[in-house]
């Protein structure tokens, strides 16, 4: 690799001279020699091209909230911020679809989509920071996914640069589209590695009228079992149904006309009560909002070690159990939290590397026979290294090999966050 | 290379004598599918009832290099199981078991041959149901319903294809078995689900997928509303969705396709400029709140009539006549083109005054039938085949109406794929770059470019060895097709 000053000195030609900047903060360990932050998806289109005939190491990023998550990067020549890249390009009102690049971050999209009464349903972690292209590139979502699902549930369209400073684009702007391939999805959970999202088309939502939230707290194992699936088996139409703990509360959410939305309340807690959940409570305006607002904090609001866990709804029950008494037994502060019915969790562990190993270790030899899987998004490179970030892929990894190799011959995005074919940068 | 006698041979070992189809006669059958007037008789067809009789297929296909097309019912509405001349048609309808009904986690996961409607009936007694619903559902196998993304009345609110399955198990291009995703969400990895979703047999064939099913909702409210022109309804529409509500479905027919579903299957619809029918569906306080907005939405709008359904019988009485809407036009043409496209639905009321002259300058008759809360529409082009050119002019009117869709921002195709029928039209919406960046995918699936040739992408392209040094493929140095 170049001495850094060269390398800044070529970039700020490439990309403008405001654009550059020598060293950042480490990423997992890993210094960047410099940052670039171009000004247009022209700017970006250019410093990959650059790039890529000179095999730097890119690493993409935005607000940086989950810049962590994965694989540890090999080495980072360049990274690139999408920051400067950051307008609502085009609310659609009529439609219920909005355009924006990717450096957006969503709280400020959202404040935008709600002069007309919509948004964009997505409660990822840091939601307010988090910027539409790590969202996409990480396809996280939170509690809302219940209802809304994931981004890659929302997104219709996608304008990315590849990896050889190509302008690409893939879908559309329309809610309904099958017209080629839909790489908008295939690059949505992709960790950069594909290509550089520089702006995305979703599908936008009306902004409920009302809201209310039924806890039930200090669940045992028993009653949460029974408490799941009697709302499960109910009629009842949450937006949201959560677990966080231990100790276990469930959680769920009743977005819609004021009336539905007390009536519904009202019968789930009636259920739970009747379940043997006594402390049960129906919770509207600050006081609701506050509860959410605890139970992202209760994963993401230290700075621990963090996995995405999926399984079978069926397995939870069982899930729970195991994590709490594996923290109990190491004698480390952790807390899980997730969707009930789609079986997509995220569980913090306390910072202790050796036991977080151990824990797991033991979680992912309790969900990868039912298909299930643990990732480790957030962790200390030792951690990340002892048990791998990914865990098992199975034979479709051969197949991801190939389309990265497609997409990225050089290897010179997002190196190290993915297990798959690095190539020659 | 062609289909020879030891080629044959080599196939009958692997199907059986019953499992393959090579007189001239009995291949005419397969020659195209639901869109009729695009037809190559295969080559030779096969059955199988396994999954390893299918990857010995493509394996054999692989290494002989002889290209294959995948089928299922042959429902499609775009050539996308055109058949290749010189090529095996690999027909999937065997395969069409339910392998696991997962109730407690809802899941189910069956064979591509498995139509759509039994997925739902087989699911109904744990009080579930299987969400995408194609007008053709009670023929259209789930393996194609997965080639194409289908949609169906109900995508407004509940998505499609893509967002119902959870897993696949593919047969690479190659013959090598994979699986993709899986039974529980966020399989670690890239979304390879949501890439072959939609890729019209073109990277792989299905041989198993996994589905995810919803609860049966508690109530179902529907209602028929007609409107002195279709420029009311519209207005209903974004009324509707101002409103704040995202129906379960909202579908608009104009005057041609009531009156042709009239005289099909005798719905009992009011005469009207426009029809719509707008269902909700959900937790029963709910519904009920809504579907008296909806209603008054409509009155304010325009509406002449409103029907609401009493129960399930005049429910269905009222989708007899939106989904026999296709096949109804055979009553009043004795051809028609089913086109597909999309607008943003604000552009609804621009669109269609642009059909309605188009219709005029003409001289064809178009009726249009859309899924009015996405913006799908499907006019359906009115002409004689037997009168010289018109079947031509049907062509070019429909062309004419993609190229309006793409002028304001939507596409050309929602539901029906691009297969052979729009490949030509690709470019309409998609750069040279966009759609070299498509190959790459195709590439890294079928780097040989064998499994279902000729669909989607307008110029066929030569994968290459990547990474590695240049090395021009014979084709290429014969000039008869360009590297990317």
């Amino acid at each position: 690799m170049a001495a850094v000053d060269e390398l800044a000195a070529v970039a700020a030609r490439v990309a403008g001279e405001d654009a550059v900047q020598v060293g950042s903060t480490a990423v997992c360990g890993v210094v960047p020699a410099i940052v670039v932050a171009p000004e247009s998806v022209a700017a970006v289109s250019e410093t990959l091209r650059w790039a890529h005939g000179r095999r730097l190491a890119v690493v993409p990023t935005g607000a940086g909230t989950k810049l962590e998550w994965g694989g540890v990067p090999r080495r980072i020549d360049l990274l690139l911020s999408l920051g400067r890249l950051d307008a609502v390009v085009a609310h659609r009102h009529g439609d219920l679809t909005a355009t924006v690049q990717a450096g957006a971050p969503l709280g400020r999209v959202n404040e935008l989509l709600r002069r007309e009464g919509q948004w964009l349903p997505l409660d990822p972690a840091y939601a307010a920071r988090a910027t539409i292209g790590g969202i996409v590139a990480t396809n996280d979502a939170g509690p809302r996914r219940h209802r809304h699902g994931a981004p890659r549930e929302l997104i219709l369209g996608v304008t990315f640069v590849r990896a050889d400073g190509a302008i690409a684009s893939a879908g559309g702007i329309v809610v309904k589209n099958v017209a080629g391939y839909d790489l908008s999805r295939l690059l949505t959970g992709s960790f950069g590695a594909l290509g550089v999202v520089v702006q995305a088309t979703f599908k936008l939502s009306p902004l409920p009228p009302a809201s209310r939230t039924v806890v039930a707290a200090g669940l045992n194992s028993g009653t949460i079992e029974g408490a799941i699936r009697a709302v499960m088996a109910s009629q009842l139409t949450p937006s949201a149904l959560e677990v966080q703990g231990p100790p276990f509360a469930l959680l769920a959410r009743f977005e819609t006309v004021q009336e539905a939305s007390e009536r519904q309340a009202e019968e789930v807690a009636a259920l739970w009560r009747g379940c043997g959940a006594a402390d049960t409570r129906v919770l509207t305006g600050a006081a609701e909002t506050e509860r959410w607002t605890a139970h992202h904090d209760a994963v993401w609001g230290r700075e621990d070690d963090v996995c995405r866990i999926g399984l079978l709804p069926d397995q939870l029950p069982g899930l729970l159990e195991e994590f709490a008494g594996l923290l109990r037994h190491h004698g480390v502060d952790g807390q899980l939290a997730g969707r009930v019915e789609t079986g997509a969790l995220h569980a913090r562990i306390g910072s202790d590397a050796a036991a977080s190993q151990s824990i797991v270790d033991r979680l992912r030899l309790r969900v990868e026979g039912g298909g299930g899987h643990v990732v480790v998004l957030r962790g200390s490179p030792a951690l990340r290294a002892k048990v791998g970030p990914w865990g098992a892929m199975g034979d479709a990894a051969r197949v991801m090999d190939a389309v990265k190799r497609r997409f990225d011959p050089e290897g010179i995005l997002s190196q190290g966050r993915w297990p798959f074919a690095e190539g020659r940068a | 290379m062609n289909i020879d006698e030891r080629f044959l041979r080599a196939l009958r070992d692997i199907v059986g004598e019953s499992g393959l189809i090579d007189g001239v006669a009995d291949r005419i059958t397969y020659e195209s599918d639901a869109l009729t007037h695009l037809r190559a008789v295969p080559g030779v067809v096969v059955l199988p009832v396994s999954v390893p009789q299918v990857q010995e297929v493509v394996r054999l296909c692989h290494s002989a290099g002889v290209p294959f097309v995948a089928r299922g019912h042959g429902t499609g509405l775009s050539g996308g199981a055109l058949p290749v001349e010189d090529g095996v048609l690999i027909v999937l309808t065997r395969l069409d078991r339910i392998l696991d009904i997962d109730a407690p986690n809802r899941r189910m996961t069956v064979q591509p041959g498995v139509t759509n409607l039994e997925i739902s009936r087989r699911a109904a007694p744990f009080g579930l149901y299987y969400a995408p619903d194609p007008s053709s559902q009670q023929v259209c196998s789930i393996g194609g319903n997965v080639a194409e993304n289908s949609g169906g009345a109900h995508c407004l609110k509940y998505g499609f294809t893509v967002h119902h399955v959870l897993g696949l198990e593919l047969v690479m291009p190659d013959g090598a078995l994979v699986r993709l995703g899986g039974p529980v969400p966020d399989t670690p990895g890239f979304d390879l689900v949501g890439a072959l979703v939609g890729s019209e047999g073109t990277l792989g064939i299905v041989t198993e997928v996994v589905l995810r099913l919803l609860r049966l909702p508690e109530d179902v409210r529907t209602l028929l509303a007609a409107f002195p022109s279709t420029d009311a309804a519209g207005a209903a529409v974004s009324g509707i969705i101002a409103a704040g509500i995202i129906p379960a479905a909202v579908e608009m027919m104009d005057r041609l396709t009531i009156e042709a579903a009239e005289a099909a299957v005798h719905p009992n619809f009011p005469q009207a400029e426009a029809v719509l029918i707008v269902e909700l569906d959900g937790q029963r306080a709910e519904v009920d709140a809504l579907f008296r907005r909806v209603e008054s939405v409509c009155r304010e709008a325009g509406a002449s009539e409103v029907r609401v359904a009493a129960d399930a019988e005049e429910r269905a009485r009222f989708w007899t006549g939106r989904k026999a809407a296709f096949a109804a036009m055979g009553r009043v043409s004795p051809d028609y083109y089913v086109q597909d496209g999309v607008i943003p639905r604000t552009k609804l009321s621009e669109v269609l005054r642009r059909i309605r002259a188009l219709a005029g300058r003409s001289g064809l008759r178009i009726g249009n039938v859309f899924h009015a809360g996405d913006g799908n529409l499907h006019p359906l082009i009115c002409y004689d085949g037997a009168v010289v050119g018109q079947a031509a002019l049907a062509a070019d009117v429909g062309g004419e109406i993609l190229q309006y869709c793409v002028e304001v921002g939507g596409s050309i195709t929602g539901e029906h794929g691009v297969g052979a029928d729009k490949a030509a039209h690709m470019p309409k919406m998609f750069s040279e770059v966009d759609l070299d960046t498509m190959q790459r995918l195709r590439c890294a699936f079928d780097p040989s470019g064998l499994c279902n040739p000729q669909k989607i992408f307008p110029t066929p392209r030569l994968c290459g060895e990547v990474p590695g040094p240049y090395r021009a493929h014979p084709a290429e140095r014969a000039g008869l097709a360009e590297r990317f």
